[in-house]
């Protein structure tokens, strides 16, 4: 990829900006990256190149290593509710409120230790929180691989269990739908 | 003076090392959730009246629900001293992060010790049930139906995609961690502890030592670098799965490396009969006669004896010595028994002598 000051040299230097709830993508080569930091275009943004180049593979904690990095332009993105900041959390690992799930939800999902088989929530679920259609779906989805797997492995018992529950969801998916249909 | 409840824990000795439930290998299973109030910022940004209306709220509701009403131990951890705390680390009953947090952390513990509740410690609540053995879905259950107790009166943060939201995101969704304690000295003695740590991490789980300085979370003491045999299984996917599923995958785990265990022994046993008798033997002397005693030596020397009473090497001496002594070595425990903070030269004096009068 080209520099998209000079269209010449190389682009190593990729700098995305969330503006106005956009993402604007820059892509600059390390010469250009410098004139434009000394021309104090980038260290407005508190743009460093020292900073970037010293921050590239670096990860909070144990974390897996990522492919992209964070330049400091996006690490502006702040939780309106908690201010807590991008940097916080590459830095620590954690985020400050339930709100940052949403706020920073681009870049969550190197946090996540998800299964391969997917990244939404397949577990308990708080007793006053009734199941949406589209979670109930999914839930039915995921028992129906499980027991097609234990079919095969000629568990009955547990294709049982299985079966049992996907009635009883399937059950509670009708009841939820005629609720609404009313 | 010392905290009344405290007292009233160090009486009973540590219900998770009951011997009755363990087969040996597995010491102790332990399941814990990570939940957090709706309404309020995370530990991690919350400032101190936060804080302080978090914990109040939390245990107010502690006080109520059923595993802690009326007989519960309730501690306001930053009244606690230096010892308290250490004792409370090493029943597992805290974490590093409650002990060290500045933000009101507050801990409810029932009677038996098997269920607790931590509050302000990465998370606002961190909730717990530790039991002996090899006891995953009986963990589940308790803690689960502790979950859905406090979950009655606290709005917990919560949505459809991710699940219980958290401070940290590698624990969003379940919220889960399960962890099995394992006494594994077969595997590291006939050299085959690394291909199983390898083959557990290529399963989507860790199998980490006990006393390893980055195994913070488990709340041990970072000793030094020597490898004793005791291990944590636990599981690192929380997200994607239910909380049955990951449970079951950590219980087939568990019990193919228990396999793999007993295999090891049995070789060493019959291949390298005097190499093993030596290893048990050794420890079981410099235990008997040793006047200081550093409490990593005295771990590795233990978990030789371990394994010694776990192959019938022993006539006399029982399991339920050592798991009494695994516990009553420790530093904390050993300054809550004598009523003073000692510096830990005193204490290696101390363990050695607790050493020679049970042996």
């Amino acid at each position: 990829m080209l520099c998209d000051v000079c269209k010449k040299r190389e682009a190593t230097i990729h700098i995305k900006e969330v503006k106005d709830g956009k993402c604007i993508s820059t892509n600059l080569c390390p010469e250009c990256a410098r004139e434009k930091e000394l021309a104090s275009g980038l260290g407005a943004f508190g743009f460093n190149l020292a900073e970037v180049i010293f921050n590239v593979g670096k990860t909070p904690g144990n974390k897996k290593k990522t492919e992209s990095f964070v330049p400091k332009t996006t690490q502006r993105v702040i939780c309106p509710h908690c201010k807590w900041t991008l940097v916080k959390m590459r830095d620590s690992g954690k985020v400050g409120c339930p709100e940052c799930y949403s706020v920073f939800a681009e870049w969550m999902d190197e946090f996540l230790e998800s299964s391969p088989k997917g990244k939404i929530h397949m577990g308990k679920r708080p007793r006053a929180c009734t199941k949406s259609l589209v979670a109930l779906k999914l839930e039915i989805d995921r028992l129906q691989l499980d027991l097609a797997r234990v079919v095969s492995a000629e568990d009955y018992e547990k294709a049982a269990q299985y079966r049992d529950r996907i009635n009883a969801l399937k059950a509670e998916m009708e009841s939820l739908q005629s609720g609404e249909e009313k | 003076m010392m905290n009344r409840d405290i007292d009233c824990l160090l009486k009973n000795p540590a219900s998770f090392l009951s011997a009755a439930s363990s087969d040996g290998i597995c010491i102790s299973s332990r399941i814990r959730l990570a939940r957090n109030l709706a309404v309020l910022p995370f530990p991690s940004a919350a400032n101190l009246d936060d804080s302080e209306q978090a914990a109040e709220a939390i245990m107010a509701v502690c006080r109520t629900v059923s595993h802690f009403k009326e007989t519960g131990f309730f501690f306001d951890v930053a009244q606690l001293d230096e010892m308290e705390k250490l004792f409370l680390l090493e029943r597992r009953l805290a974490v590093p992060e409650l002990i060290g947090s500045s933000g009101f952390p507050a801990l409810a513990v029932s009677n038996d010790g098997s269920c607790a509740v931590m509050i302000n410690a990465g998370d606002h609540l961190r909730m717990q049930a530790l039991m002996p053995g090899l006891q995953l879905e009986e963990c589940w259950r308790k803690v689960s139906a502790l979950d859905d107790e406090l979950a009655d009166s606290l709005e917990f943060a919560w949505n459809d995609e991710s699940g219980y939201l958290t401070a940290s995101p590698a624990d969003a969704g379940t919220g889960m961690r399960a962890s099995v304690m394992l006494h594994l000295p077969g595997l590291v003695m006939s050299e085959q502890i690394a291909p199983t740590i390898e083959g557990v991490n290529v399963l989507g789980c860790s199998l980490k030592k006990v006393y390893d300085d980055s195994g913070a979370d488990d709340g041990a003491e970072g000793y030094e670098d020597s490898d004793n045999g005791l291990y944590l299984l636990s599981n690192k996917v929380t997200l994607g799965e239910s909380e049955e599923n990951i449970i079951e995958q950590l219980s087939v785990i568990v019990r193919q490396i228990v396999e793999y265990e007993r295999r090891a022994r049995r070789n060493l046993l019959h291949k390298d009969r005097f190499t093993l008798l030596d290893h048990v033997g050794r420890a079981y002397g410099m235990l008997q006669c040793c006047y200081r005693l550093p409490a990593d030596e005295a771990v590795d020397a233990l978990s030789a004896l371990r394994l010694g009473v776990d192959m019938g090497l022993f006539k006399k001496l029982k399991i339920a010595t050592v798991n009494e002594l695994y516990m009553e070595l420790n530093s904390g425990h050993l300054q809550m028994r004598s009523g003073l903070a000692l510096p830990e030269e005193d204490l290696e004096i101390l363990r050695a002598k607790l050493f020679r009068t049970k042996l």
